[in-house]
């Protein structure tokens, strides 16, 4: 299996108002399988949207790449010129943003917002065929009579059908990899059903990158999933794995956190403490003042990435690695 | 069960829409009834405009009421204004969704929950205010030396435990959490849940807990009550909202909670379509539109809330089986 995208080393700092750098994302070094559906969850602040956010380049201007290296299919995405860049976006790498509310432009009617990735990559085609070609989309993620809804303008969907359009043109060029930043958490609950149900079904012929904290929408989508904390990976692997043999003490807690379905006495199990800001992250191990198993190995530097067993790995000095990372 | 606490009979409330031409009402809450039981907490569950918001809003006295009644400890309280109104609002407190949008940035937090002291004449002279708060801090797993610091110091899951501390000042006996945990990450989720469940066992206080996710819900209620469009769905015991469903949206709702397990090949059930609008609710039961098992009379014909078995209330025309395939 070839990988669509690959980390390698991947360190990412903020710049305060001073110019002074803090480190988020921590030697951050993962691939993207094709034909797979990888989820990274962590926390807020965990630095789970930047990583996202890094490979199309789509950072805020106070977020500097310190060092390391993307790849996408072997070529390194930080030495794209602007040009390069904007035939990956949209064409080989798509994104469907949170908040659907916003990220369709209210004064342009649905079919124009969709069929515009399709009339950049594709300029000798026809207005014809991008209409055609959009009204398919649209009948591919449900929405009802298509024909009459290219037309209307974002005001004129429900939260649910916005969020359907999103990925109709995230979709419209049929990219290598696509990135969906918390794509349902705006939703309602029956409405995420929804949404969750037709991206099972869209599975697309490329990969999938799913950012999100809910625990459960990666359970049911991916294979593989990343565990973030305070910007670095804390474990990674194949997701039946890492979900029914944690290893890390943060994904215990974070798992043992969730109420679950069944009615269930006693208090639920918490991390103590709050997730750190950027400026307050340890030199050692980013979990270890939260962390029940703390020693003295934790303090002073950060633990490496260690493979317990096939395609399971974790950040923790508690684990002695049984192979080669 | 012991004597109601607080009971609220056929309360309503439709919002006045539109200026110009016909009016027209938002009917967000339509003759819901239920009977809060000391010492219990009552979950309120329900999609964005089912109502649950308002109807919080509406116990307290915060907006009008349409028609209805409330009844706090054999009193009746619709309506009620000055001396009175400040003696109930004691006993009824809330605590609110936003962490972030509840307190006033330029205040410093103990001032914060000192204001309903100093207004409420609890206490009278200054140190002992300030004793109360930093009790009050301490209740809340803060550390009394915080009084001094202001909103932005604090992160979300502290910030709301400050909001706790602001609606226990006055000794409620009744605090309405309106997705009090809901803005929070899991990690700091999971430490609020708890700190209610704290509280309520050491001050033995009742619980309007509402939200909008079932199994956070589930894991602090006694009983759950179900919302949609307004009215009350379905009013059970907890274990039996979860194991003898009776009404297709409840059902469909816990189908709809992602399981963390990825061996889990639950079935789901989609519901089609989008919540329909307040303004124009569908004839008949509000739920046929959507519903997976409506028949021609579920579209005509509005059903009841009756007690099909003793304490589980459920306005369908035809229930489920209870405990049908949720095995």
């Amino acid at each position: 299996m070839s990988n669509v995208v690959e980390f390698r080393n991947f360190n990412l700092g903020f710049k305060d108002d001073e110019g002074k750098a803090y480190n988020l994302l921590n030697d951050v070094s993962f691939e993207i399988k094709e034909g797979v559906a990888l989820g990274v969850v962590g926390e807020s602040g965990c630095g789970k949207s930047m990583l996202s956010l890094s490979i199309l380049r789509l950072l805020p201007e106070a977020a500097v790449v310190q060092s390391g290296d993307i790849l996408y299919k072997g070529d390194s995405i930080l030495d794209k010129s602007i040009s390069q860049l904007e035939e990956i976006r949209g064409k080989h790498i798509s994104m469907i943003f949170q908040e659907p509310m916003t990220a369709l432009n209210p004064v342009y009617t649905i079919g124009f917002q969709i069929g515009e990735a399709l009339k950049t990559h594709y300029p000798k085609l026809d207005k014809k065929k991008i209409k055609e070609a959009v009204i398919d989309q649209l009948n591919k993620v449900g929405i009802p009579n298509p024909e009459a809804r290219f037309d209307q303008y974002p005001h004129q969907f429900s939260g649910g059908m916005r969020q359907r359009a999103m990925i109709a043109m995230a979709m419209i060029c049929n990219p290598q990899l696509l990135i969906a930043d918390e794509p349902t958490t705006a939703l309602d609950v029956t409405i995420q059903a929804q949404v969750l149900e037709l991206m099972k079904k869209i599975k697309l012929a490329g990969s999938l990158l799913l950012v999100t904290h809910n625990l459960g929408v990666v359970a049911e989508l991916c294979n593989e999933v990343i565990v973030m904390y305070a910007g670095c990976i804390v474990e990674k692997g194949d997701i039946k794995k890492v979900f029914k043999n944690p290893m890390h003490p943060y994904t215990k807690g974070l798992i043992a956190a969730v109420p679950g379905v069944e009615v269930s006495e006693g208090d639920l199990y918490t991390i103590p403490g709050t997730v750190p800001t950027i400026d307050k992250f340890e030199n050692g191990c980013r979990f270890a003042p939260r962390c029940e198993y703390m020693s003295e190995n934790c303090k002073g530097y950060i633990p490496t990435m260690k493979k317990v067993s096939e395609n399971h790995y974790v950040q923790c000095f508690l684990y002695d690695g049984k192979g080669d990372n | 069960m012991n004597e109601p606490l607080l009971t609220v009979e056929n309360l309503t409330k439709h919002f006045e829409v539109g200026r110009f031409g016909k009016k027209k009402y938002v009917r967000a809450v339509e003759g819901v009834s239920f009977k809060l039981y000391k010492s219990e907490t009552l979950g309120v569950v329900g999609e964005s405009g089912s109502g649950k918001s308002t109807l919080a809003r509406l116990i307290l006295g915060l907006i009008p009421i349409t028609a209805g009644k409330v009844i706090y400890n054999d009193l009746d309280i619709t309506g009620v204004s000055g001396k009175k109104e400040k003696e109930i609002r004691k006993d009824l407190q809330m605590v609110f969704q936003d962490p972030y949008a509840s307190l006033n940035p330029r205040i410093k937090v103990g001032d914060a929950i000192a204001e309903p002291i100093i207004y409420n004449d609890i206490e009278k002279n200054r140190k002992k205010v300030k004793e109360k708060v930093n009790s009050l801090l301490e209740l809340v797993g803060l550390q009394n030396k915080m009084y001094d610091r202001y909103p932005h110091e604090f992160s979300g899951g502290q910030r709301q435990r400050i909001g706790i501390a602001r609606a226990l000042s006055l000794n409620p006996k009744v605090l309405i959490c309106d997705e009090a945990v809901s803005a929070l990450d899991v990690s700091v989720q999971a430490q609020v849940l708890n700190l209610f469940n704290r509280l309520k066992r050491e001050l033995d206080l009742t619980y309007i807990f509402i939200g909008h996710d079932l199994s956070v819900v589930k894991y602090i209620s006694n009983r759950i009550m179900v919302m949609y469009l307004g009215e009350t769905m379905e009013l059970a015991k907890t274990d039996a909202i979860f194991t003898k469903t009776k009404h297709p949206y409840t059902k469909a709702l816990i189908s709809a909670i992602p399981m963390i397990d990825p061996d889990t090949n639950q079935k789901r059930i989609v519901l089609e379509g989008d919540i329909p609008n307040p303004i124009n609710p569908p004839s008949g039961c509000r739920f046929s539109t959507r519903c997976y098992m409506a028949q021609d009379k579920c579209r005509k014909v509005h059903p009841d809330l009756l007690e099909i078995e003793e304490g589980h209330f459920v306005r369908c025309h035809y229930p489920l089986n209870g405990g049908e395939g949720n095995e």
